[in-house]
């Protein structure tokens, strides 16, 4: 399956994302500093596809989505979108794009406006894009989008704290999905669930992508659910994707040092099952300030000298599997 | 050494609200033995924190114990006064919340929290309690616990944090702790090494762990013994590898199918538990599981299913599941 998707051109190219915020310093007159949320993240994305995108917090998952809906400008790099390159595009230019890519949101809570009912939520891009004029039809089409997420239409008007969260969950993908969008990036959608009702809109994610084609990039901590819903997997560390491989690869034949300490560190799935354990000490660096070489240096049980002078790129190591390390780019190491 | 440290008989506590009556806990009966790691798994609401609170009586204006009995180390827990139980709590019982940020005063360091709960329970000195204040930030592995002693919670990160509860916890000598989802608010990599420090207490200062966690992993990494809960109620309860082995109650089946397991070939659709969790101010009188089990009867919907020891040590509350009526996992609503 994965290898019918490949073979197409990228419906998304991102290229050398970069993305900086300046922190303000807590010294009166110093210069601000820079949080490196994105340091140089390049991927393409297949039509019709899954990438999970996984990694601990602040490792710049959540910015990466962001960035590419635009919510937040980057700083440099390129997102390639049908030739065009959205970084570059006004606000105005990338309206009718945004229609193309819309975003589920974590918090399942916060993110419907307590004052709207779930058909006001829903027909809210409808109105902003101004694709359907009549309000009878808009009904209809909202009733539509309401039945295929798992709804109906006693819920139509209802406000968003009559609904559980899970219910609350199939309305923000309702109201991703009636712009027809192709590509909808997901930010930790189940994170807020319960495991029941996690497999619920797990299942209603796979289905609704089956029927309309559509493309996901889908951010997780969870690595379990990344690897069910994935077909590829990419792990970030602290602004960088460290390893980009097949879902099934990660588990079965994990690389990078990082991706091997994430496996190991996850609960098992059985009493019996005792991997060796792959810890890493201390924690995640700081993002604020500029970092030389690889950003696991510091905490990895295999470093060598030349990772704390040079940051190791991201490189194919066997068909379909890329990860940043310098145990793999020997040839490299060498030269120096 | 294996004698009993907690013995909970039928313990019910209720919220008297507005809208109605909750039965947050239902009759639940459980027992521990001292250097024991006990689980309690549930979705949320399902009354497991409500239980934890209910052992010091660490319950809301509006939630009382209302039937039920706890002995903890020969005190009756819900008629001793409550200068003998401000006395127990911090001292002989201690617990860890979920939410590590929350759990320290922002406006205090770190030092000075610790010194207070030590002197509060102990006759020692300012020195000697900041002595035993570093020695056991040092024990739950914080880097030069001198200097963080002057530190303010938010100068920590959030594993850090959980190590400085984990330190106030352990810093009485308790003989028991309460972990209420001590690594829901932490990263993965971070988690492990939390996991492994209360392990390490269990291990070396031989404490009782009460565990509550959603995470079944953390349970099969964790514990000796398990209690699944659901809707304020005991659904199974087992040692450990028995609920691995062979989970006996729906809701149990329902929750191992409903989580993507790593290790397991992928699969295209997870079998997720239809409906939601159940309105507490509704149950009572029936099996709270009854709406969303796939193995339902009349009598389900009619009585309460008592908590029946099928097999030695495995007790379950299934109208379906006691003694010769034994349910196969999978085979949906065959007649008998």
């Amino acid at each position: 399956m994965t290898e019918d998707k490949m073979a197409g051109t990228p419906i998304i190219r991102i290229k050398n994302l970069k993305k900086d915020y300046k922190i303000r310093s807590s010294k009166l007159g110093q210069p601000p500093r820079v949080l490196h949320a994105l340091s140089g993240v390049s991927l393409d994305l297949f039509q019709g596809e899954t990438l999970g995108v996984i990694g601990e917090s602040g490792c710049g998952k959540s910015t990466l989505g962001k960035c590419l809906v635009q919510l937040t400008r980057p700083t440099a790099g390129e997102i390639l979108y049908n030739g065009q390159n959205l970084c570059a595009l006004s606000n105005s230019a990338l309206k009718p794009v945004r229609k193309e890519l819309q975003m589920v949101f974590q918090d399942p809570y916060s993110s419907l406006d307590p004052r709207f009912t779930t058909k006001a939520a829903i027909e809210e891009p409808l109105i902003i894009h101004g694709l359907e004029r009549d309000s009878k039809k808009r009904r209809e089409t909202v009733l539509a989008m309401l039945r295929e997420v798992g709804l109906d239409v006693q819920h139509m008007d209802r406000y968003p704290h009559e609904f559980s969260g899970g219910q609350r969950q199939r309305i923000n993908v309702a109201r991703a999905l009636v712009l027809q969008p192709k590509v909808i990036v997901c930010d930790e959608p189940v994170s807020a669930l319960d495991v029941s009702v996690q497999a619920q809109v797990l299942n209603l994610f796979s289905s609704l992508q089956k029927r309309h084609n559509l493309t996901y990039i889908f951010i997780s901590h969870d690595l379990s659910v990344i690897k069910h819903i994935s077909d590829r997997v990419a792990i970030m560390y602290l602004g960088t994707v460290v390893e980009l491989c097949d879902a099934d690869e990660i588990y079965q034949n994990p690389r990078h040092p990082y991706t091997k300490a994430l496996l190991s560190a996850i609960p098992p799935d059985s009493p019996f099952e005792k991997a060796q354990k792959l810890t890493l000490s201390g924690e995640i660096p700081s993002p604020i300030g500029d970092l030389t070489g690889c950003p696991l240096a510091g905490r990895c049980p295999e470093r060598m000298p030349v990772c704390s002078q040079k940051r190791p790129a991201l490189k194919e190591i066997s068909p379909g599997h890329r990860a940043a390390c310098f145990l793999y780019h020997q040839e490299e190491y060498a030269e120096e | 050494m294996n004698d009993q440290i907690l013995q909970v008989n039928n313990l019910k506590t209720y919220f008297f609200t507005a809208s109605g009556t909750a039965k947050a806990v239902d009759g639940v009966s459980f027992t521990m033995n001292r250097g024991q790691i006990m689980g309690i798994v549930g979705e949320s609401g399902s009354g497991k924190s409500v239980t934890a609170s209910s052992l010091i009586r660490l319950l809301p204006k509006t939630g009382s114990i209302v039937d039920g009995e706890v002995i903890f180390d020969g005190h009756d827990m819900r008629r001793i006064a409550n200068r003998e139980l401000l006395k127990l709590r911090g001292s002989e019982i201690s617990m860890i919340f979920q939410d590590p940020m929350t759990s320290l005063d922002p406006v205090f360091k770190i030092g000075d929290q610790m010194i207070e709960l030590i002197r509060t329970h102990k006759n020692l000195s300012q020195q000697e309690a900041y002595r035993t204040a570093v020695e056991m930030l040092h024990l739950v592995g914080i880097p030069e616990p001198e200097s963080r002693m002057n530190a303010y919670p938010h100068e920590l990160s959030g594993g850090m944090c959980q190590r400085v509860i984990i330190a106030m916890a352990i810093s009485c000598q308790p003989k028991f702790i309460i972990a209420d989802e001590p690594t829901t608010a932490l990263d993965v990599t971070v988690q492990a090494q939390i996991l492994g420090l209360l392990k390490k207490l269990r291990d070396e200062m031989g404490v009782s762990i009460l565990m509550i966690t959603h995470n079944l992993g953390i349970v099969w990494e964790m514990c000796d013994t398990v209690m699944v809960m659901y809707g304020g109620t005991t659904v199974e309860y087992t040692e450990m590898a028995q609920l691995y082995a062979n989970p006996l109650h729906p809701y149990t089946w329902g929750l191992l199918d409903s989580m993507p397991r790593l290790s397991a070939p992928p699969v295209e659709e997870l079998k997720a538990i239809p409906g939601t969790p159940p309105d507490l101010r509704l149950t009572g009188g029936c099996c709270a599981f009854y709406n969303r089990c796939p193995y339902m009867r009349e009598i389900c919907a009619k009585e309460v299913p008592p908590l029946v020891e099928v097999e030695p040590g495995h007790l379950v509350a299934c109208h379906r599941q006691n003694g010769d009526k034994t349910l196969v996992r999978g085979e949906v609503n065959q007649d008998d």
